[in-house]
């Protein structure tokens, strides 16, 4: 969402973390709670978190593996060796357009994975309960759900997810 | 055509539903070394074979599990073009992406096989 390169986090991502700002008095009405976690450095977080005016808690994950461990991400050799594969040339255009509008470059946006986990605490013992990854953080998305209810549907091809941009970025002004 | 170098097969990818098993397998029948990554759009195993060729283990929703082989060529779409009229079909076209170019296409005799076109190393990848 917000790796240790970028200048500001992923349009995309910010569109995720609009999208359920608004769950957290609802899910704490039933003892769970929502936060964030990127790699970039707090002080980039809380600026941009004020910028966007979210309410969820958001822990920086900075110069620890703890993305590493959870499998969402890899080192930036790592990833180097995986964008030099063919296998990069299945990257989506909104990848590249990611990267810019994060400001950092391809290998640097992509050494940030996302996913959605589930943790439970008992006992002093901390459970990964649930974990989820590419299409599964789908149903965090909730506009493609009203979106795939409008005449066209999501109506993206190729091109999916390039239309989102920054709340406070959008030509009209939302 | 004619051609002074035979294109070289350069990278062998194995599309797989479990990358798991299959990493387990290999590393256990040829002592192969593979390297776990995960990036923001793929889940991939690097393979590493030598002898100047490299792989990877990628997960995906196939049914079958299969090796594709990618060739090395250097005009992509003049090969692709002239796969076209030996007989094979395009499952997929040339395609950029930050490295190179690739190609998949299925051979009129059966089997698939890809081309890829490196980009020169000068190009800056990242």
């Amino acid at each position: 969402m917000f790796g240790p390169t970028y200048d500001q986090a992923c349009p995309t991502n910010s569109s995720i973390a609009d999208a359920i700002n608004g769950l957290l008095p609802h899910l704490q009405a039933r003892d769970i709670t929502l936060m964030l976690v990127s790699g970039a450095p707090v002080e980039k977080l809380t600026a941009y978190r004020k910028r966007m005016g979210w309410d969820l808690n958001w822990a920086s994950s900075y110069r620890t593996d703890f993305d590493l461990e959870l499998g969402f991400s890899s080192t930036t050799e790592q990833t180097r060796a995986w964008v030099q594969s063919p296998q990069s040339a299945t990257l989506p255009p909104v990848a590249h357009r990611n990267a810019a509008a994060s400001g950092t470059d391809l290998v640097g946006y992509l050494t940030e994975g996302y996913g959605f986990n589930a943790f439970a605490l008992e006992d002093g013992t901390v459970y990964r309960t649930y974990s989820t990854a590419g299409r599964g953080v789908e149903f965090l998305m909730t506009y493609y759900g009203v979106l795939d209810r409008a005449p066209q549907g999501r109506d993206e091809g190729e091109g999916f997810q390039v239309w989102i941009q920054r709340r406070d970025e959008y030509a009209t002004g939302q | 055509m004619t051609r002074e170098i035979i294109p070289q097969v350069v990278h062998l990818e194995l599309h797989t539903s479990d990358r798991e098993a299959s990493t387990r397998f290999y590393s256990g029948l040829l002592q192969w070394q593979t390297e776990e990554i995960n990036t923001l759009w793929g889940n991939y195993h690097a393979l590493r074979l030598g002898f100047g060729l490299d792989g990877g283990i990628v997960q995906c929703r196939t049914p079958l599990a299969g090796w594709l082989p990618y060739v090395a060529v250097d005009q992509i779409e003049a090969t692709t073009e002239l796969a076209r009229r030996l007989g094979a079909q395009v499952l997929l076209a040339p395609r950029e992406g930050p490295a190179g170019w690739r190609a998949v296409l299925s051979t009129p005799a059966g089997g698939e096989i890809a081309l890829w076109q490196a980009k020169p190393q000068s190009v800056k990848v990242a």
